[in-house]
């Protein structure tokens, strides 16, 4: 059993009585304050306060589940089972990780455990290859090969000086090859630039729920971040090329 | 400002080396002397600097993607299932 599946067990695998549910306290020790009100509130069964995990977390928990199932219309599945998990266990969360990180794990799991039943074997081979963290995030031949200038650019990255954030974000080109990059990332890439740059999740955080080194965290970004890089370049490139 | 590592002092980088730091060095974890060098390695090359800027860009463009949220059908499930679960917790046993 992998150590996501022990997580998880540990989690949801017993069914406490009544009594001793009640007596459970959240340990503050993982937890912020904001956490805390929120649990205390959840385990009054405040749904506004269920409406509020849900809006905070849904997104991050759709896209980390497509990398390891074949669609949109299996991640909702997925995600729908880990909410519904997540309900059946709140109340034997005792706080050494953050909610996030303990949603996080529930998800993986469930993600995996699907991915697997669909046969989509493609999913774990990457996943075995990009451990190598000896591999170059920048295609090589960009430099050149040999010669005085060997290791300097050959086919250097356009300029995109006038390409904010903003600017990419509001053309559409750039965005759907952005999302087309993402979804064409290994599972290993794909959650480490999901939780660290599209949710925003702290390194140490990221570390944790992915049970990486900072160092494995940080390969894997500039690795993710350069292919949605290209995807950009390119997506500017057809821009210009019809524009 | 001079726009070729060879026309400037010398890094000891290649653009290679340095686009292979570029998220190290963005996120402020290479050691002080590395971080100097990929610094002026940057002064002076352009196709560099261009580099950089577009992985920070790209990692900001991210960070405003769209939130998702649950269909309403789904939605609505698991108010369902929350509020039977809790309605579950405190029945008499």
């Amino acid at each position: 059993m992998n150590a996501d599946a022990i997580a998880y067990t540990e989690s949801i695998g017993h069914s406490p009585s009544i009594s001793s549910r009640k007596s459970q306290a959240v340990k503050s020790s993982g937890l912020t304050k904001a956490e805390d009100t929120l649990i205390a509130r959840l385990r009054r069964g405040d749904e506004g306060a269920f409406d509020e995990l849900v809006n905070q977390h849904h997104g991050m928990l759709i896209r980390m589940a497509m990398g390891y199932v074949a669609n949109r219309e299996v991640a909702e599945e997925v995600v729908q089972d880990t909410w519904m998990a997540v309900i059946e266990s709140l109340d034997r969360f005792e706080g050494r990780s953050s909610l996030r990180t303990w949603v996080c794990g529930i998800l993986i799991h469930k993600a995996k455990d699907r991915g697997v039943r669909e046969r989509r074997h493609t999913t774990f081979s990457a996943f075995e290859s990009y451990d190598d963290d000896n591999e170059e995030a920048v295609d090589p031949s960009r430099f050149q090969q040999s010669g005085e200038w060997a290791g300097h650019w050959a086919f250097p990255p356009q300029p995109w000086d006038d390409q904010t954030p903003e600017k990419l974000l509001a053309s559409k080109q750039a965005v759907d090859y952005m999302q087309r990059a993402i979804e064409a990332l290994p599972a290993t890439l794909r959650e480490v630039l999901i939780l660290r740059d599209v949710e925003g999740v702290e390194a140490k955080e990221v570390c944790e729920m992915l049970k990486i080194t900072e160092t494995n965290l940080y390969v894997r970004l500039h690795r993710a971040r350069e292919r949605v890089r290209v995807a950009v370049e390119t997506a500017l490139g057809v821009e210009t090329a019809l524009g | 400002m001079k726009d070729h590592p060879s026309q400037w002092l010398d890094s000891g980088l290649t653009c290679r080396d340095v686009a292979e730091r570029a998220t190290n060095y963005l996120e402020d974890r290479l050691p002080v002397f590395t971080k100097i060098r990929v610094g002026l390695h940057l002064a002076s090359c352009a196709r560099c600097r261009s580099y950089v800027v577009q992985i920070g860009r790209v990692s900001s463009a991210l960070r405003g993607f769209p939130k998702l949220y649950p269909s309403p059908v789904n939605r609505l499930r698991l108010r369902q299932g929350f509020a039977a679960r809790h309605a579950n917790l405190m029945a008499p046993s």
